[in-house]
């Protein structure tokens, strides 16, 4: 396999590079999005790459796309920064629980079929709305199920349902079926 | 029923609601079930992610200089490592021991501290020793500074303290300190610990605030070995520090659970 994170983890600096100009958009956009200031957004984005460059060996292309565990080890420390208390607090805005509740993708050509994002968004067009929206507020903005049990107005036990089941929709979705116990080639 | 009980416990660390004692219980629960994927549901919490994302934003020019920094300097450490018969390698935290061992030696035969993070390069180090400490220790502790009336801090200074109880290391990252004149005055660090009188904080070294600097990133340097801290401080005191501080100038706090 000659993807970026593969050379890498061979020690290979030349992808560095490579990898800043493919996903370093992608990186700096979920670190803001998790972030209320510049300076938590840009020490988060150090932070993201140099996990990705140790975690690097660990990528394996046949359980997700690159992209996707560039998404994942981003995800993983903005979630840690936020339950550590590295990021500012925040509270579920309105704007967000309102555009949360909204259809998962407006443009569906935007996301290339057969890609996971194109599966994972199918798979939540599928959820009833508001599973969907507690998924959302949960995955995609970091919320914490009882900020969304608050902010919402549900039960915590049913956002908790929401989230468990929906999570176990998507990957489900993606998931290749699986023999022995290992999961086959996608 | 335990295969279940463990993809709730990935559902709930995928959405970042793991507590420290569901984390033991997951940890043995895969011990138990190694064949099944521990990443998955964080893969479909990603390819939600990257589904509702509309755009990226390009990352900016000095951040990209700064992450180009951070990687040369991993890969030069791998590289030494690997030179050195593949033993890990050294880490900028390792240094700092070696550091704070220097400094007992030096109190040791009656020296003064000297203030080495004025050093331009030192402060690159103590932001990438920083970062290095909280990618890798996830019980780091951080606490947020809240600012005095002091003259020196402006209501808008900001930052924190991130200190390791394991390793016994902690670095202050400040914004919005005055500036000081190293020869007329300096700023301290003193670290409250639950197992010491209070009377008698633990010194954490002097530090300078730079004119131009946005931010300061320093070092701690405690001698003593810190049991619990419960609260950090930032006094003003005379060039050098003093051994016992009057406490009549405290520029910044940070409190623990505060």
């Amino acid at each position: 396999m000659n993807n970026l994170l593969n050379r890498i983890a061979k020690g290979d600096s030349s992808a560095v590079e490579g990898l800043l100009d493919r996903y370093g958009g992608l990186v700096w956009s979920i670190a803001k999005r998790y972030s209320q200031v510049a300076w938590e957004a840009e020490d988060a984005v150090q932070e993201i790459f140099l996990q990705l460059w140790q975690q690097a060996p660990k990528f394996d292309p046949q359980r997700s796309s690159e992209k996707n565990f560039v998404a994942m080890i981003a995800r993983r420390r903005m979630i840690d920064r936020l339950r550590r208390g590295l990021n500012h607090p925040r509270e579920a805005s309105l704007d967000e629980l309102a555009s949360a509740a909204e259809p998962v993708v407006r443009d569906d050509r935007r996301i290339e079929e057969g890609t996971e994002a194109g599966l994972a968004a199918r798979a939540m067009r599928g959820l009833p709305a508001a599973q969907r929206q507690a998924l959302i507020l949960s995955v995609y903005y970091g919320y914490t199920h009882m900020e969304i049990a608050q902010a919402t107005k549900t039960p915590l036990g049913t956002v908790k349902s929401y989230i468990t089941r929906g999570l176990k929709v998507v990957r489900d979705a993606l998931s290749p079926p699986r023999i022995d116990g290992k999961a086959l080639r996608r | 029923m335990k295969k279940d009980r463990l993809d709730e416990l990935l559902t709930l660390r995928a959405s970042g609601e793991l507590s420290a004692r569901q984390r033991t219980e997951l940890e043995g629960l895969l011990r138990e079930f190694p064949e099944r994927g521990e990443a998955d549901f964080e893969v479909a919490a990603a390819a939600i992610d990257i589904a509702l994302h509309v755009e990226d934003e390009p990352l900016p020019g000095h951040l990209r200089k700064k992450v180009l920094a951070d990687a040369q300097r991993h890969f030069s450490s791998e590289k030494r490592a690997h030179r050195s018969g593949g033993r890990r390698p050294v880490s900028f935290l390792a240094w700092g021991g070696w550091l704070a061992a220097a400094a007992v030696l030096l109190a040791a035969i009656g020296l003064r501290w000297f203030p080495l993070d004025g050093e331009p390069g030192m402060h690159r180090d103590a932001q990438a020793q920083r970062t290095q400490l909280l990618a890798e220790d996830p019980s780091a502790r951080v606490v947020p500074w809240t600012p005095t009336d002091d003259p020196t801090s402006s209501s808008d200074a900001t930052g924190d303290v991130v200190w390791s109880d394991s390793r016994q290391t902690g670095f202050l990252r400040i914004a919005g300190l005055q500036a000081n004149d190293p020869g007329r005055f300096q700023y301290q660090v003193w670290i409250f610990d639950r197992g010491r009188d209070e009377r008698y904080p633990v010194d954490g070294g002097v530090f300078d605030v730079e004119a131009g600097q946005t931010e300061t990133v320093v070092a701690i340097r405690n001698r003593l070995r810190i049991g619990e801290p419960y609260l950090f401080a930032v006094t003003v005191e005379r060039p050098g520090g003093v051994v016992v501080s009057d406490r009549s100038r405290i520029a910044l706090l940070a409190q623990v659970g505060g």
